[in-house]
């Protein structure tokens, strides 16, 4: 009984960091409306199913065109080749909500980028959008992004809430 | 479904076929109309090719994409600037340049790197634009360490 026990405890904390390693990038993002700004750097995963994300949050008006500033580099020492950034506004139902599948008429801009990334090599982007109305909106941008393995990506993000 | 599916496959599938630097294909999609151009070089600023148009009307839902692809076999473009924008011109179907004194509809940048083939960019952005007019929608490349810059135009016209 105490060896299975130790067995679970082990396989948790080796969940655990496996978790928290993450694809190997810093990830940062900035959204402002030319009154305000707010920024967000790298963030572990904060949600389950059932818990609400805590999310640094912007809130702006809904005729305001808005700036997104996102950056990523990569920290871990290993060469990553075609890896994928992949940067997106999109509407939510709610805040603290988990990312949502990418409706495209939910999405107001996305973009990708393809690239190698040797340790310290950097992507950057510069994204002008207006949102569809007042609402709850995610402005997001992941690195290392696996179509076929959502969840090992490392990102930034915010909530936008526009009245 | 993962939630990046629709995009990124499309990114993926991005035509690599022509040779130069960079493969471009920009789309302007309205609700009644379409237009689609291609890679184009600078100088001259104006480009070779037509411009396409597309028209809209004020207020329509309007959607932006590109794709930008490195079609150069020999080696990676370093801290490439891809910029894009749609401004206010003068007329449509003119070659006009974009009126410098007048705020984009919309505008952005990405720096990377492009390796051959498999380097690229994409875009999709929904916007509506509420005043009438011509405007010019471009994405172009910068400091790509060659004598000359590539880029695809279009005209957009809202009535």
């Amino acid at each position: 009984m105490k060896h299975r026990a130790i067995a679970i405890g082990a396989l948790l904390v080796l969940l655990a960091s496996a978790v928290a390693q993450g694809a190997g990038y810093d990830a940062d993002i900035e959204v402002r409306d030319g009154k305000n700004a707010q920024s967000a750097k790298q963030s572990k995963p904060t949600t389950t199913p059932s818990t609400l994300a805590k999310r640094v949050v912007l809130e702006g008006s809904a005729d305001s065109q808005f700036t997104a500033v996102w950056k990523v580099v990569r920290t871990d020492q290993t060469l990553t080749k075609d890896e994928l950034v992949h940067f997106y506004v999109v509407k939510m139902d709610r805040q603290g909500q988990a990312p949502p599948a990418l409706d495209p008429s939910h999405v107001v801009i996305e973009s990708a980028v393809t690239m190698d990334f040797p340790p310290g090599e950097k992507a950057g982007g510069t994204q002008q959008f207006r949102v569809d109305g007042p609402g709850i909106y995610l402005v997001r941008v992941e690195a290392g992004v696996d179509p076929d393995k959502p969840g090992v990506e490392d990102y930034a993000e915010l909530e936008l809430v526009v009245k | 479904m993962h939630r990046c599916a629709f995009f990124i496959v499309a990114l993926l599938l991005a035509a690599t076929a022509r040779a130069e630097h960079f493969v471009i294909e920009l789309t302007i999609r309205a609700p009644q109309e379409e237009a689609t151009a291609h890679s184009d070089t600078d100088p001259p600023p104006e480009g070779h090719n037509p411009r396409p148009i597309c028209h809209a009307k004020a207020g329509d839902d309007v959607t932006l994409q590109f794709f930008v692809t490195s079609n150069f076999p020999h080696n990676v473009l370093k801290r490439v600037n891809v910029r894009y924008y749609i401004t206010p011109e003068k007329e449509a179907g003119n070659k006009s340049p974009p009126e410098s004194d007048k705020p984009s509809v919309t505008e952005g940048t990405f720096l990377m790197d492009f390796k051959p083939e498999t380097g690229r960019v994409g875009l999709r952005q929904r916007l509506h634009i509420d005043q009438k007019g011509a405007y010019i929608v471009r994405v172009e490349s910068e400091h790509s360490d060659s004598d000359h810059e590539h880029f695809a135009a279009l005209d957009l016209v809202i009535e």
